[in-house]
């Protein structure tokens, strides 16, 4: 009985020690203590990226001015985008039209040396008046290609090159789609009558829409860019005109009792939101392509008007002023119930969800001032975008949803200016005669 | 069945098994933390692996990526011309990566020669002298190595760090002269060059001397924990302000100001400074771009500020915990 016990015992207390050993040894490995130093605050919030003149090769002068062009249309292009930070030509060590613009044939340290994170390389020559380039984006820490691209175009065509080649350059870094081929749509004066306009997203290739001497108000893209409503008192009463923006279809016009607007495209559908005043006060309705009432969305005593679709078409925020002021609520398609989301301040108007579906902008009053905030769709988080001793109004999202435009009186007349989504790098897009107002971008 | 404490009091021969059991796990435990203590290099092997980063040395093997890279150039004309093809799916495969040699308008600014040239003269009664010098140059091809052996005495690395620093500096001089065919005037050359080496690598060593001097006759007089932490604070200062100048992060990138990213990238800092190639992180944020942003900002930092002398270690082992919480 008693020696198999005390062989038990043994047995156990070796046990017992490498367990003790064991559970000593562990914190003792990882308590090797070292120093933690806290980095939190980058001094450059952007990327920086550096665009040496492209190389050309036949050393003429009409595809070095094309190069030089080009390459200055690039880095407007990236910069616009909020995401980039242009590094000064001058400081570069490396010169294409010497190194080559391929990975082999560059030096990726004398990039890095200036700071550089990302590099463009780009090479043209012109073969029969066509012009073929060849743009590279590199990074030049690991000296990896992330996207190399051969375009040929006539001379005419480098800015649409170049936009191709940023659409490539955005999708590759952020996975989203780049938003070089979307266009803004804006009131202006230019004529001395409120028309509605268009341009390009950097503000270039303007082009008059509406030329009926009247009022035209809020514009809105149908999601394939195809078709445009808005409101005209072109027969001197607010109705909603649908218009085919290339002229080829015919468009349709929308007339009920009473206002007819602030339309709203479906993000995926032909169908589009509106506010009108038929029965009596101002309602949000869904309405078909050509004006036809699919289904009205709001009943209440108070005023409801400018829906703006949540990128999955299952909600619509709108403002209405049933508390006594002007807020924001949301409307469930599906479900029909409605949640109000702002309780702050008194006036609280054109909201615009953005296409990425998290975030609201809207358009506030405080202080006696207008100015743009962004909220979730749950109402907080609530963040003010602008702030200086002028009116800024009407936000929109751009397609990928880092950026807003907006119209703002900041230089007197109100103009459209464009910001990133967390209010930085605010600028004017467009120097237009008049006044501009309510812009909207397209998808 | 007996209860355990039964076994305690009952019998003799019980309690002495018991007490020899503990005891020896006691000494055991006590040569356990003392290997721990003094080989503290032993516990690194135990570890898991962590994620490793491949990062090129960013210094040091300079020279012996440059000598390879020639042969590698040659070979490229082919990739162009594959790589003109107008298809995306061509650009996916990785381009080599040649690297040529850095120009000299930008080499100085990485390898800054730590004593001036003219001094060493003063140092005459040293130059006939050929016991100090000759170690150094069978050792000069060395440099590729990139760690200096850790378990080394602390002044030995010392000198062994400093060689590479000087020898990329070397090659590119002569080179340019062979082009010429002046022999003559390369063998003045080299000679004069030799002499002038030989010169500085005394005066190098002799600094370095005193330098380690002084800092030991500091530790004694101050006692060790105190100066090295005050010390290690304003080192750590210098090398947050040097990364975070070095730091770019995008706003849009990372989804706006109210994240809750972080990262802790673990380095080690020689005592000239320079960071060792093995980076690791000790945390990842999570976000791709994050990470890389943050190695790519201590590339750009590298070499941080030289480690304070009165550090006795060669190497620092840090920890970077990258925030973006200072965006706000």
């Amino acid at each position: 009985m008693r020696i198999p016990d005390l062989k038990i015992k043994h047995v156990l207390s070796i046990i017992l020690s490498i367990v003790l050993v064991n559970v000593c040894v562990k914190p003792v490995d990882a308590q090797r203590v070292i120093d933690y130093i806290d980095i939190s605050n980058p001094f450059l919030r952007k990327i920086p990226i550096a665009i040496p003149v492209f190389r050309y090769s036949p050393e003429k002068s009409p595809s070095e001015s094309i190069a030089k062009d080009m390459t200055k249309v690039l880095s407007q292009t990236l910069e616009f985008t909020g995401y980039f930070k242009m590094l000064n030509q001058k400081a570069f060590l490396e010169d294409l039209q010497k190194t080559g613009i391929t990975g082999s044939s560059l030096n990726f340290k004398n990039w890095t040396a200036i700071g550089a994170e990302l590099l463009v390389t780009g090479g043209i020559h012109t073969q029969d008046k066509l012009i073929v380039v060849e743009l590279r984006l590199f990074d030049t820490f690991s000296g990896r290609l992330l996207v190399g691209k051969k375009y040929k175009g006539w001379h005419n065509d480098i800015r649409k090159i170049v936009r191709r080649f940023c659409n490539e350059v955005i999708e590759r870094l952020t996975g989203n789609k780049g938003f070089f081929d979307s266009q803004i749509a804006f009131v202006s004066t230019h004529t001395g009558h409120k028309e509605i306009y268009t341009c390009d997203f950097d503000g270039y290739n303007v082009k008059q829409v509406t030329t009926n001497r009247s009022i035209n108000l809020t514009p809105s893209w149908s999601h394939d860019k195809e078709w445009m409503a808005y409101t005209s008192y072109a027969k001197n009463r607010p109705d909603l005109y649908i218009r085919h923006m290339t002229g080829k279809k015919r468009g349709f016009y929308v007339s009920f009792k009473g206002h007819c607007i602030t339309p709203a495209w479906h993000p995926k559908r032909m169908e589009f939101a509106a506010a009108l005043s038929r029965p009596g006060n101002s309602e949000i309705y869904l309405l078909t392509r050509t004006g036809k009432v699919i289904k009205r969305l709001t009943y209440d005593w108070g005023i409801d008007v400018s829906p703006t679709w949540s990128p999955d078409g299952k909600h619509i925020a709108f403002v209405s002023n049933r508390s006594g002021n002007a807020h924001i609520y949301i409307y469930g398609m599906d479900s029909g119930k409605i949640r109000r989301l702002t309780y702050e301040g008194k006036y609280n108007v054109s909201p615009s969800w953005s296409p990425k579906g998290d975030r609201i902008a809207f358009c506030g009053r405080k202080n006696d001032r207008f100015d743009i905030f962004v909220m979730n769709v749950d109402g907080s988080r609530k963040m003010q975008l602008t702030g200086n001793s002028a009116n800024n109004e009407s936000p929109c999202w751009s397609p990928d949803g880092n950026l807003l435009a907006f119209s703002s009186t900041r230089s007197g007349k109100s103009r459209i200016y464009v910001m990133t989504a967390y209010g930085t790098d605010q600028r004017l897009l467009l120097s237009h005669k008049g006044e501009q107002f309510e812009p909207n971008w397209s998808k | 069945m007996y209860s355990a404490n039964d076994y305690l009091v009952r019998s003799e021969t019980k309690k002495i098994t018991w007490v020899l059991t503990l005891g020896g796990s006691a000494i055991g435990h006590l040569l356990f933390f003392a290997i721990i203590f003094f080989f503290p290099g032993l516990s690194q092997t135990n570890k898991e692996l962590p994620t490793v980063i491949d990062i090129d040395l960013v210094s040091i093997t300079e020279t012996e990526i440059q000598t390879h890279s020639y042969d590698a150039v040659e070979t490229e004309p082919d990739m162009d011309i594959s790589e003109s093809i107008e298809s995306t799916d061509n650009y996916v495969q990785p381009e080599p990566e040649p690297i040529q040699p850095p120009k000299n308008a930008y080499e100085p600014k990485k390898f800054q020669p730590l004593t001036p040239i003219e001094q060493p003269k003063s140092f005459k009664p040293l130059k006939p002298n050929p016991d100090i010098i000759q170690p150094e140059k069978t050792s000069e091809p060395k440099p590729t190595k990139v760690k200096p052996p850790e378990s080394e005495p602390v002044q030995r690395p010392e000198i062994k760090e400093i060689k590479p620093i000087e020898s990329p500096a070397k090659p590119s001089k002569p080179k340019i002269k062979r082009s010429l065919k002046k022999r003559t005037i390369i063998k003045e050359y080299i000679a004069r060059n030799k002499k002038k080496r030989q010169l500085t690598d005394t005066f190098r060593q002799l600094q370095q001397k005193v330098r380690i001097d002084e800092a030991k006759k500091r530790i004694q007089q101050v006692g060790k924990t105190k100066s090295s932490v005050k010390l290690m604070d304003i080192y750590k200062a210098e090398v947050m302000s040097q990364i975070n100048k070095n730091w770019a992060l995008s706003v849009q990138m990372i989804g706006g100001y109210e994240t809750d990213l972080s990262a802790v990238l673990v380095i080690n800092i020689m005592r000239n400074g320079y960071i060792q190639p093995d980076m690791r992180f000790e945390q990842k944020s999570g976000n791709e771009y994050f990470d890389e942003g943050v190695i790519k900002a201590v590339k750009k930092s590298n070499p941080l500020p030289r480690l304070p002398d009165g550090y006795v270690r060669p190497v620092y082992e840090v920890g970077l915990r990258f925030t973006p919480s200072g965006l706000k």
